[in-house]
């Protein structure tokens, strides 16, 4: 059986790729610190009764970011937030204080995957911050492999379209 | 399915990229460091002397037995510490006094009114032409003052979604009301409660029990004059017995059940969150230094004021919220609350 990692190693590794993954599915950094901070807190309580035989820890952890953040949707109203935050991002661009300087050139890139829809979204985020495979990340989302694997598909499309506006 | 490499690559570098803020995850850390027990805090760096944890665990049982065995053979009048069943059922680790440095006053200046359909407040300043006629407590050198953390927005989300969890009922979190000297909260929503036919304390307990909202302090219950709120009073060590928590209006502080449709049995139920505390010995004035700095007299006979207890009030102040001892006066002509922490450890 796996031996269960120090859960300051989880921390220390996982912090930036939680981090990642609840900036590109909320409106700001300070949301995204937000529940990241929520995430490990939870995890931390969990720990525990963490089976490495049952998840791997990154599995683990994707799930309680996963159901802090669709906690959070629900009691925001999903389709609230996403109007509101299409509304902000049709503006003149990226929002420069969001990102360092050095960064901004993802701005851009980071304003377009907030702009897919929900499912789009989340397979871009968990297949860039999470080094789950397909396979795990349908699990995760409740679905097949191959649906994860067209989610993703089509979310580069729609970012394509999205970069790129003259096709 | 002919996906990008380039815009594939960009994404990676663009999430390998996204940081928090300078400082985040060290903050962070100390925050779920402070979640831990206190002997689980050290970690790694202290691991190789922790192979001799077991044995100087029995050196301190033994040690702490022998102390208990002194004191409890030395007669009458020795204070004895405080138990475990009355200790507050937090994480607590006691700082070197006073550890908080000054504390917040409940309210600037002397005597603090207490107005509650409980204690009429006669007309008149606080505490002005008030006597105190009564016995006056023998106070302890000095006490506990706990104090929790106020818990940022992110906690507070947290807690609610863990006790949702495990209530099974909707709820919401508040935090500390300074105003009212309220810690953070939970609220539920209304609930089934069970067969009411076994009285008000019964059923209330019944209900926490079947939602796991049982309160893990030390309480004392008392049932309302009208059957149908039940109080589940929050209790403090003492010296001298368990010490009340009451609110500055001067009434009971806890958890509250109320039990709100007679027809459907249903209930609902509002109670502080389970916040870890640390403590700090304070320093105490005797109780006639405390009626002095209330500028209450002392007379025999009729007296406004007849009664004094020693109780746990919640000052929220400066992001934390302080359980200072105070002394809550009584009788007649109203009531008071009196400052109990010697004079310069308390803000004017």
């Amino acid at each position: 059986m796996p031996p269960r990692p120090e859960f300051e190693d989880l921390y220390r590794e996982f912090l930036p790729r939680i981090y990642g993954y609840a900036l590109a599915q909320l409106r700001d950094a300070a949301e995204a610190e937000d529940v990241t901070a929520q995430v490990f807190v939870n995890a931390f309580r969990a720990y525990d009764r963490f089976e490495p035989t049952a998840a791997t820890p990154a599995a683990w952890l994707f799930r309680i970011a996963r159901n802090v953040i669709l906690d959070l949707h629900r009691r925001a109203g999903v389709r609230d937030r996403v109007e509101q935050e299409v509304g902000r991002s049709l503006g003149a661009g990226p929002d420069p204080s969001e990102v360092a300087e050095d960064r901004i050139l993802f701005a851009e890139l980071l304003v377009a995957v907030r702009r897919l829809p929900d499912r789009q979204r989340e397979v871009v985020a968990l297949r860039h911050r999470s080094d789950l495979t397909f396979l795990e990340i349908g699990d995760l989302m409740d679905c097949s492999e191959d649906a994860a694997k067209m989610l993703y598909h089509r979310a580069l499309k729609a970012l394509r379209g999205e970069l790129r506006p003259d096709g | 399915m002919a996906d990008d490499p380039e815009l594939e690559r960009k994404l990676e570098a663009m999430f390998s990229s996204a940081r928090p803020r300078h400082g985040f995850s060290d903050e962070l850390w100390r925050r779920i460091e402070a979640r831990r027990p206190w002997h689980q805090r050290f970690g790694r760096r202290f691991q190789p002397a922790l192979r001799y944890a077991p044995a100087l665990a029995l050196l301190l049982v033994v040690g702490l037995g022998v102390t208990w065995l002194a004191g409890n053979f030395h007669g009458a009048g020795s204070t004895a510490s405080p138990t475990s069943a009355g200790a507050p059922a937090f994480g607590d680790s006691k700082a070197a006094a006073p550890a908080f440095g000054v504390l917040p006053s409940l309210a600037p200046g002397a005597a603090r009114s207490v107005t509650s359909p409980q204690f009429p407040l006669t007309s008149g300043a606080a505490g002005a032409g008030l006597t105190f006629g009564g016995t006056l407590p023998s106070l302890p050198s000095e006490l506990p003052v706990y104090r929790y953390d106020e818990p940022g927005a992110a906690d507070l989300v947290a807690a609610a979604a863990t006790l949702q969890g495990k209530a099974g009922l909707a709820l919401t979190v508040m935090p500390s009301d300074p105003a009212t000297g309220v810690e953070p909260q939970f609220s539920t929503a209304a609930g089934s409660a069970p067969d009411r036919t076994q009285g008000a304390a019964a059923t209330a307990n019944g209900f926490l029990s079947n939602h796991n909202l049982a309160p893990r302090f030390a309480f004392q219950l008392t049932v309302a004059p009208s059957g149908l709120r039940v109080v589940y009073g929050r209790l403090f060590d003492g010296p001298a017995g368990p010490i009340r928590q009451v609110r500055p209006d001067g009434s009971a502080a806890g958890l509250t059940v109320d039990l709100v449709d007679s027809v459907t049995s249903t209930a609902s139920a509002r109670g502080p969150l389970d916040l870890p505390f640390t403590s700090a010995s304070y320093p105490l004035r005797t109780a006639a230094a405390a009626l002095t700095a209330a500028k209450l007299g002392q007379a025999s006979g009729t007296a406004g004021l007849n009664r004094a207890e020693l109780v746990y009030v919640l000052v929220v102040s400066g992001g934390h919220g302080y359980y200072e001892p105070e002394l809550l006066l009584t009788g007649p002509g109203g009531a008071v609350l009196a400052p109990v922490v010697a004079e310069q450890w308390l803000g004017g």
